[in-house]
C-alpha cells in the first residue's frame, strides 16, 4: 500500500521557504503553516502542473511531527486528502487550479497570429470618469485626485465639444459608467447635455460635484432626476448638507453623501450625521494627508482579519492574479484632454487619439496599472497573501508603497 | 470538478442576436460556383448526400453578390461594430471557386471601390482543389489572400480526388503548389495552409508527414462528414470512412501521438470537459470581473451569423456550408435581401425546445458541441447521437481524464491553450 496527499481542486497553495498557505475557495478559508524543509518540497512536488496535486508520502516523513501535523491540518481543513493505493499505476489525482484565460494567452501569442485577433480592446473600455472643471481646492486637497474620485486641483475646463470628439473616435459600445466630476456647480454650463448624451445610450452616469447649497445647484436640479443618474455630492459644511437634505428630499434623484475622513475625529463625525439623518447610502472615503499616515495605519490599513473576511471564490483569485479589478477598464480624463489608465501615472495620451489605441498602450504597457497585481509589486510579490489581498490601491499607488497592511510575512 | 454542472439554460433566443452578429460579420462566404473540375468521391455535393441540392453549371450573379454586400455594407454604417477593429474575410467557396475568376475580381473590385466601413478591414480567402493555382497565383498574392489548398496527402492518399475522366488529380495539384511556393515563398509562408481528408487510402501521420515534408507545413486532417448520407450510400460511405480515432490509439503510431498530442482528439475532447467544468478557464479578463454567469443555450450550435454569413450560388442565406440547404435563414435574389431578424430568431427557438425534449435528460449537456443542424429528424423527433445517459456520461468523463491520468505532462499545456 502506498498513501498518497491529494489536494482538492478548490485549493490554492503559495509558499516560500519559510511559511505557506492553503486557501480552499469553496470554504473560503485559509490557513497558514510554516515551511520546514520537506514540507517545503511536498510543496515544491504539489506545484509541478505534472503531479496533477497528487505526492506519495515517504511513510519515514510521518516522523518529523511538523510534517506530520501539516499532513493532519490539510485532511482536518479539507484542503485535500490522504488515499492508500495498491497499485501505484492508478494513483489517485486531482487538477490544480490553472487559470485558463483566453485572452492572456492569445495576448502572449499575437505576434505569431498571422491573419487574425480574436482580443477585442473595444470590451476593456468599461468605465470613463470627466474631469469637467478643476481649481478653487485648499492646498491640502491639490492631489486628492490622485486618491479618490475627486474634482482636479487646476484651473481649467473640459469642453463639450472635444468630450463629443473623443466619443465619436473611439468605441463606446461596451461602456456602462461614466463619471463626471465638477469642482463647482454651475461652472459647467452643458452638464444637461452630457447627462443627456451617455443617459439616452443606456449608460449610467454618476455625477460628483461639492455639496454646496447655492442658486447654481438648485437651476440644475431638475436634470439630476434622469434615470441611470446618481449624484454624489462632497460633504462641505453641516450648514451645506442640512439645507440640500431638506431640498433634495422631494424630488427623485439617486443620490450619495460622500464624506472624506482623515482622522477618527471626521470618522466620528460623519457617523453621527449618518446616524442623525437616517442615511441608507453614504461614502465614507479616508484621504491621505501630510499628516495622518499614522490614521491610515490604525484604521486602513488591510489586515489578516479583513482578508479572512474576504469569502473569495475561486474567479476572484483567479482575477487577483492576472488583473487589477480597482482600475480595468477605467480610463480617466483630465480637463487638459489627458487621458490616463491611473491618474498617479503618466498620461496614455491624449483625447485627440482613439481611446482603443490608448487602451492598447495600457495594456501593453509592463507598468500597467490596470494589469498591476500584487504578483508585481515589492513586497507584496514574496507574501504568501498576495493573491487574496485586495489588488493595489491608488492610495498606494500615490504613495509608491505596496504594503498598506498590517501582515508580517517570515521573509 | 463540478461533473454534473447545471447551468440555467434559456430556449428563446432574440432578433438582436443574428442582426448583432451580421453587424459584427466575421466571414462573407460566397459559393462562387457549382462547377467544379473534379469529381471527388467523398465530396459534401456528391453522390453520398442528401444535404444539398446542387445543380451542375451555375455560377453565382454578380447582382445577388452586389445586393448582399450592399445590405451589408448599409449595416455597417449605420451600426457601431462591438469590436475595436473587426477584420471580415470575404471568402470564395465552390465547386472549385477558380472556375469562376471574373466574378471572383469582380466583387472584390466592387468592394475596393466601396468606402471601408469604420473599425472594418476586409481579407480575401479561397479554398481551392490547386488545379487552376498556375493559372492565377499572380491574381492571388496580389490580393493578398488566405488560401486553403485541398491536398489528401501522397499520390495514393489523393486518389479520392479524381478529375472528369477519373485521373487523379495528385500531379498537378502538387506542381502547382510547388510552384506557387517556389515564385511566392514569403506569401507561400504567411498565407497558406493544407487541408486533407482522411480516407481508407491515407493515414492521419503519414498524411501529416508527407505534406510537412514536401511543404514545410502541417495540414489539418478532417475526416469524411458523417452526417447527411443518404441511406441507400451507407456501404459506399463506410468503405471510405476511416476513423482518425483509430491511427490516434493504434500503438504503431506512438511516436506520432506524442508529437501531435496537442491536436489529438482525445486531447481536444479533455480540453473542452476541463473548460467547460474545471472553473478553471475564462473567456476575456472582464469575465473574471463578472457578477453572473453567461447565459447558456443547449447544444453547441453556433449563433446565426456568429460564424458566417455563407451565400449559396443559388442565393439561399446559410450560417454555414456544412448545413442543410432547407435550414436557410434567407435569400437573396437580384431584386434584394431578404432577412427576417424575428423570424430567424423563432426558427432558433423552436429548434432549441424541439432538441431541449432530449437535451432535459442528457447529462453531457454541460460539454455538448453538437451542432444541432446535424441532429437528425430535428424538426419532428429528434435523435442526437451526442446523447448521453448518467452511466455513458460519467464513462466518457473517466475516460479522457484517465487519458490526463496516463499523460500527466499535457496538464499544463491544456491550461495554457486555446482553440
Amino acid at each position: 500500500m502506498k498513501d498518497f496527499i491529494v489536494l482538492f481542486p478548490e485549493t490554492f497553495l503559495w509558499f516560500n521557504e519559510s511559511e505557506g498557505l492553503f486557501y480552499n475557495s469553496n470554504a473560503k478559508k485559509f490557513f497558514t503553516f510554516s515551511c520546514n524543509e520537506l514540507i517545503h518540497n511536498y510543496c515544491l512536488l504539489f506545484n509541478d502542473p505534472a503531479n496533477l496535486y497528487s505526492v506519495a508520502i515517504d511513510h519515514s516523513d510521518k516522523q518529523d511531527a511538523l510534517f506530520s501535523s501539516w499532513l493532519d491540518s490539510i485532511v482536518k481543513y479539507k484542503i485535500g486528502a490522504i488515499y492508500s493505493i495498491e497499485n501505484e499505476e492508478k494513483k489517485p489525482f486531482s487538477l490544480p487550479p490553472i487559470l485558463n484565460l483566453r485572452d492572456e494567452i492569445e495576448e502572449a501569442q499575437l505576434d505569431k497570429n498571422k491573419y487574425y485577433s480574436s482580443i477585442n480592446i473595444a470590451e476593456f473600455l468599461n468605465e470613463m470618469s470627466f474631469f469637467l472643471s478643476g481649481g478653487g481646492l485648499p492646498d491640502e486637497e491639490r492631489e486628492y485626485y490622485k486618491q479618490i474620485i475627486y474634482p482636479y486641483s487646476e484651473e481649467s475646463f473640459l469642453e463639450l465639444g472635444v468630450i463629443h470628439s473623443f466619443l465619436e473616435k473611439s468605441n463606446t459600445t461596451h461602456l456602462r459608467q461614466v463619471n463626471l466630476i465638477c469642482s463647482d456647480q454651475l461652472i459647467y454650463p452643458n452638464i444637461r447635455d452630457l447627462i443627456g448624451l451617455f443617459v439616452t445610450h443606456g449608460i449610467y452616469v454618476t455625477c460628483y460635484m461639492p455639496g454646496r447649497y447655492t442658486d447654481a445647484f438648485l437651476q440644475i436640479i431638475d436634470i439630476l432626476q434622469s434615470t441611470n443618474f446618481t449624484l454624489k455630492l462632497y460633504f462641505i459644511t453641516i450648514g451645506d448638507f442640512t439645507k440640500i437634505q431638506d431640498y433634495i428630499k422631494d424630488y427623485s434623484i439617486q443620490y450619495n453623501w460622500v464624506f472624506l475622513i482623515k482622522n477618527e475625529n471626521d470618522f466620528l463625525l460623519c457617523e453621527k450625521i449618518i446616524k442623525d439623518h437616517n442615511l441608507t447610502k453614504s461614502d465614507i472615503l479616508p484621504v491621505l494627508t501630510s499628516r495622518n499616515f499614522d490614521f491610515f495605519e490604525e484604521n486602513i490599513f488591510i489586515s489578516r482579519d479583513n482578508i479572512e473576511n474576504l469569502s473569495l471564490t475561486k474567479q476572484n483569485v483567479f482575477c487577483n492574479q492576472s488583473i487589477n479589478s480597482n482600475y480595468w477598464g477605467h480610463l480617466f480624463i483630465l480637463p487638459d484632454g489627458n487621458v490616463y489608465g491611473n491618474l498617479n501615472k503618466k498620461p496614455l495620451g491624449s483625447m485627440r487619439e482613439d481611446a482603443m489605441e490608448l487602451i492598447k498602450r495600457e495594456i501593453n504597457d509592463p507598468e500597467s496599472s490596470w494589469k498591476c497585481t500584487r504578483e508585481k509589486v515589492t513586497p507584496c510579490k514574496d507574501c504568501i497573501f498576495r493573491n487574496l489581498c485586495p489588488p493595489p490601491s491608488n492610495y498606494e499607488f500615490y504613495l509608491n508603497r505596496f504594503n498598506l497592511c498590517t501582515i508580517k510575512c517570515m521573509t | 470538478m463540478d461533473l454534473y454542472k447545471s447551468y440555467k439554460y434559456v430556449l428563446n433566443l432574440s432578433d438582436t442576436v443574428p442582426y448583432k452578429a451580421l453587424v459584427n460579420l466575421r466571414q462573407l462566404v460566397f459559393e462562387v460556383t457549382s462547377n467544379c473540375n473534379l469529381r471527388c468521391k467523398y465530396c459534401g455535393y456528391g453522390e453520398l448526400y442528401n444535404t444539398r441540392r446542387f445543380s451542375k453549371g451555375e455560377n453565382m450573379s454578380f447582382i445577388i453578390a452586389k445586393n448582399i454586400i450592399d445590405y451589408l455594407f448599409n449595416l455597417w454604417n449605420n451600426n457601431e461594430v462591438d469590436y475595436d477593429h473587426r477584420q471580415t474575410f470575404i471568402g470564395f467557396y465552390g465547386g472549385e471557386p477558380l472556375l469562376n475568376i471574373p466574378f471572383i475580381k469582380k466583387v472584390i473590385g466592387y468592394i475596393e471601390s466601396l468606402p471601408v466601413p469604420k473599425r472594418r478591414s476586409f481579407t480575401y480567402a479561397m479554398t481551392t482543389n490547386g488545379i487552376l493555382l498556375n493559372r492565377y497565383m499572380d491574381y492571388l498574392v496580389e490580393k493578398k489572400f488566405v488560401l486553403l489548398i485541398s491536398l489528401d496527402g501522397d499520390k495514393y492518399a489523393h486518389s479520392y480526388r479524381i478529375d472528369s475522366r477519373g485521373n487523379n488529380s495528385f500531379d498537378k495539384v502538387f506542381v502547382n503548389t510547388k510552384q506557387l511556393q517556389k515564385k511566392y515563398p514569403d506569401f507561400f509562408a504567411t498565407n497558406v495552409s493544407f487541408n486533407a481528408v482522411l480516407t481508407d487510402r491515407g493515414d492521419t501521420f503519414n498524411i501529416k508527414n508527407f505534406i510537412y515534408e514536401n511543404f514545410g507545413k502541417y495540414p489539418t486532417v478532417s475526416e469524411i462528414n458523417e452526417s447527411g448520407v443518404l441511406e441507400k450510400q451507407k456501404d459506399k460511405f463506410n468503405e471510405i470512412f476511416h476513423s482518425s480515432d483509430t491511427d490516434w490509439t493504434n500503438p504503431k503510431n506512438k511516436e506520432y501521438t506524442g508529437k501531435f498530442i496537442e491536436i489529438s482528439p482525445q486531447f481536444r475532447s479533455l480540453y473542452n470537459i476541463l473548460m467547460s467544468l474545471s472553473g478553471n478557464s475564462f473567456r476575456s479578463y472582464n469575465s473574471l470581473m463578472a457578477k453572473e454567469g453567461a447565459t447558456v443555450y443547449p447544444t453547441g450550435t453556433c449563433f446565426p451569423f456568429d460564424r458566417k454569413l455563407f451565400l449559396t450560388v443559388g442565393g439561399d442565406i446559410l450560417p454555414c456550408e456544412r448545413i442543410n440547404q432547407k435550414f436557410s435563414l434567407g435569400k437573396v435574389t437580384e431584386q434584394g435581401v431578404n432577412i427576417d431578424f424575428k423570424a430567424i430568431a423563432k426558427k432558433y427557438s423552436l429548434y432549441y425546445r424541439k432538441i431541449w425534449s432530449l437535451c432535459k435528460t442528457c447529462y453531457a449537456k454541460p460539454v455538448c458541441s453538437q451542432c444541432f443542424f446535424y441532429v437528425d429528424n430535428l424538426e419532428t423527433k429528434p435523435v442526437c447521437l451526442g446523447y448521453k445517459n448518467k452511466e455513458e456520461y460519467d464513462m466518457y468523463i473517466h475516460s479522457r481524464l484517465n487519458y490526463l491520468a496516463e499523460n500527466p505532462d499535457i496538464y499544463l499545456k491544456l491550461m495554457r491553450e486555446t482553440f
